[in-house]
């Protein structure tokens, strides 16, 4: 029925459904866990066990994602629907940053594709680390603007949630003052104590909330879905119609060719958890501090994950992110 | 109600590649629990959205709840958003099957390992071509898993590659090109032409697939074909021939290749890829 289609463009779509195969798990878990989120937790949760000092909040943020065994294509959803729980978009961002490098899945492929040698995995994530604590400075103590996009449909709904975020100040408020009169070392056990009773009063029911998280997952994935596949499609078309061959024959210096390993990363938009065994492939060509670049860099910034970004955060904002992102990882890497 | 069969088409098209055993022409077969994960999440959110329209009394719009909020206001946004989503399961289920071949090879280019081994004379290497192999080669576990894996292979001087082997022992000839030199191999694979100024290398190639298509490459040897012999792009052979250390100025390093003494046509495999397998 199809067979008119250009072979190049099936080739394409081959490796546009095998991009799709292996990322849409892990967006459909992405929408699941941003559902529970959605549900179940709640500002002052957040609020409570989130360290109040802004660079250990960071620290905090780049850290968790040890818990997340997520590739990049789950994160951008679950970031954003931290930031509407109230968490700061410092240490939201931190996590979407690190999470896809330092989760035990992909900190293993890394070890097994470089030959069960620990050099790289340990390079990766400490370049992970060091952009996520550089980016979250920024955010935390130099961007003021928002990053928010404010969406046109979301008007009438903002008003809803205003009245949500007055009472959630005040939960706030109140919280705040307690935590004065109260004993540091405490603080922990208390606020164990205070969600317990809080929890109840403020949710129905245990079976409503989870139905509501899974509904919130699949109005999520239809907001998703679309700018994976797109992504994917634009991901798969460079792969077949642009000669990245020429780019293999650039990087005569060692700064050009960590450029060269950027552009190839963003280009070809691999999973977290495969791209360590292409890089491998490459060393030989680039050497050990590109490579360190490509690993660490693509999993921040590619074409799949700029679409998900563009969708939920300003474009002014997302440009200064990228260009930091890019300075932080060759000025890391050029040292290697 | 549109929601409601997208999700579930999804299941159905995970269900079918998984099936009709199309699945291993997209991704490794080690990594098919993926496709499980994507039925298994599909069919829930399938089930969730079936309930909620149900309960919503069948209106159209799909409903909003209190706190969330999505941008697929407008109906012409709505629509996009389905045909891009419908986009995969038309081409996952209707849209012929087809495999790489040399076409991306050359978009997409291609490396080999170079090891410790073979990079060669060091005036003709840049320092920058020759990292410091060391610090990846550490000598344990790795080492020794490919020594032993070496050793029985060495007591042979003929070997023949199959399709489980393929990537085993390419991997093996790039990290010990001496030990292999003067062995002879057979193996099939695809002819691809790489033209370098007047001349044009040969190489016999097989994409293998580590994690999926995306991120496959080509796995092979640079081969010196018998005399007027003539192949193009995308023949299918079997060469049998010897290896040998050879310059090769593209990479400005040492690397092993063919001498192939015999070429018969080959027939072209029923799964054109070889797997990266991850239980050795």
């Amino acid at each position: 029925m199809f067979d008119f289609l250009p072979h190049s463009f099936l080739q394409m779509n081959a490796i546009f459904i095998s991009i799709l195969i292996e990322a849409l798990p892990f967006v459909l878990l992405g929408c699941l866990i941003s559902g529970l989120i959605h549900s179940f937790l709640t500002v002052d949760v957040v609020k409570k066990y989130l360290p109040q000092n802004k660079f250990l909040s960071i620290c905090t943020g780049s850290l968790i994602g040890v818990l997340f065994p997520s590739c990049e294509c789950g994160i951008v959803p679950i970031s954003h629907q931290f930031i509407r729980k109230g968490i700061p978009p410092h240490t939201a961002f931190a996590f979407m940053l690190t999470a896809p490098i330092i989760n035990p899945i992909v900190i293993f492929s890394t070890y097994i594709a470089f030959s069960n040698s620990w050099t790289f995995p340990l390079l990766r994530v400490a370049g992970s680390l060091l952009v996520s604590i550089v980016v979250g400075t920024w955010m935390a103590y130099f961007y003021k603007d928002d990053i928010i996009k404010d969406l046109p449909e979301e008007a009438h709904a903002a008003e809803h949630q205003h009245t949500d975020a007055k009472n959630a100040a005040a939960v706030l408020a109140f919280a705040a003052d307690k935590a004065h009169l109260e004993d540091a070392s405490k603080a922990p056990v208390q606020s164990a104590a205070a969600i317990s009773t809080a929890l109840p009063s403020k949710t129905k029911n245990f079976f409503d909330s989870l139905w509501e998280s899974l509904e919130h997952a699949v109005e999520e994935f239809f907001d998703t879905g679309r700018y994976l596949i797109f992504g994917a499609l634009v991901a798969s078309a460079m792969q077949v119609y642009l000669k990245t061959s020429l780019l293999l024959q650039m990087g005569s210096t060692k700064l050009s060719s960590i450029l060269v390993l950027l552009l190839l990363a963003f280009i070809l938009s691999l999973c977290s958890e495969a791209d360590a065994f292409i890089g491998s492939s490459l060393l030989g060509l680039f050497g050990p501090a590109s490579i360190t670049a490509f690993l660490v860099f693509g999993p921040m910034v590619d074409i799949k994950n700029l679409l998900m970004m563009s969708h939920h955060f300003k474009g002014k904002f997302i440009v200064r992110l990228i260009g930091l992102i890019i300075v932080t990882v060759v000025a890391y890497t050029i040292w290697i | 109600m549109i929601r409601f069969i997208l999700l579930l088409s999804y299941f159905e098209l995970m269900s079918f590649l998984q099936l009709s055993g199309r699945a291993d022409q997209y991704i490794n077969v080690h990594y098919q629990y993926l496709t499980k994960l994507s039925m298994a999440l599909a069919f829930l959110l399938a089930l969730v959205q079936l309930v909620s329209w149900t309960r919503s009394g069948h209106a159209n719009e799909p409903h909003h709840h209190h706190g969330h909020t999505h941008s697929l206001g407008k109906p012409w946004q709505r629509m996009i958003a389905y045909l891009l989503l419908a986009y995969p399961i038309v081409a996952g289920v209707a849209f012929p099957t087809v495999s790489l071949d040399a076409d991306i090879v050359s978009a997409k280019g291609f490396t080999f390992p170079i090891s410790e081994e073979s990079v060669g004379d060091p005036e003709m290497t840049t320092q920058y071509l020759k990292p410091d192999t060391s610090m990846y080669f550490n000598k344990t576990d790795y080492d020794k898993r490919m020594n032993h894996e070496r050793q029985d292979y060495l007591d042979q001087d003929k070997i023949k590659i199959t399709d489980d082997n393929y990537l085993t022992i390419m991997e093996l000839i790039y990290n010990f090109p001496k030990a292999f030199s003067g062995k002879t191999i057979q193996y099939t694979g695809f002819i691809y032409q790489d033209p370098v100024g007047k001349e044009t290398d040969t190489f016999l190639f097989r994409f293998g697939i580590i994690h999926c298509v995306a991120d496959s490459g080509v796995f092979g040897l640079l081969v010196h074909l018998p005399e007027q012999t003539q192949v193009s792009n995308n023949d299918w052979v079997t060469v049998t021939g010897t290896i040998q250390m050879e310059y090769y100025p593209s990479f400005k390093t040492s690397i092993p290749t063919l001498k192939a003494d015999k070429l018969n046509p080959a027939k072209v495999p029923s799964n054109e890829y070889v797997y990266r397998d991850y239980n050795d």
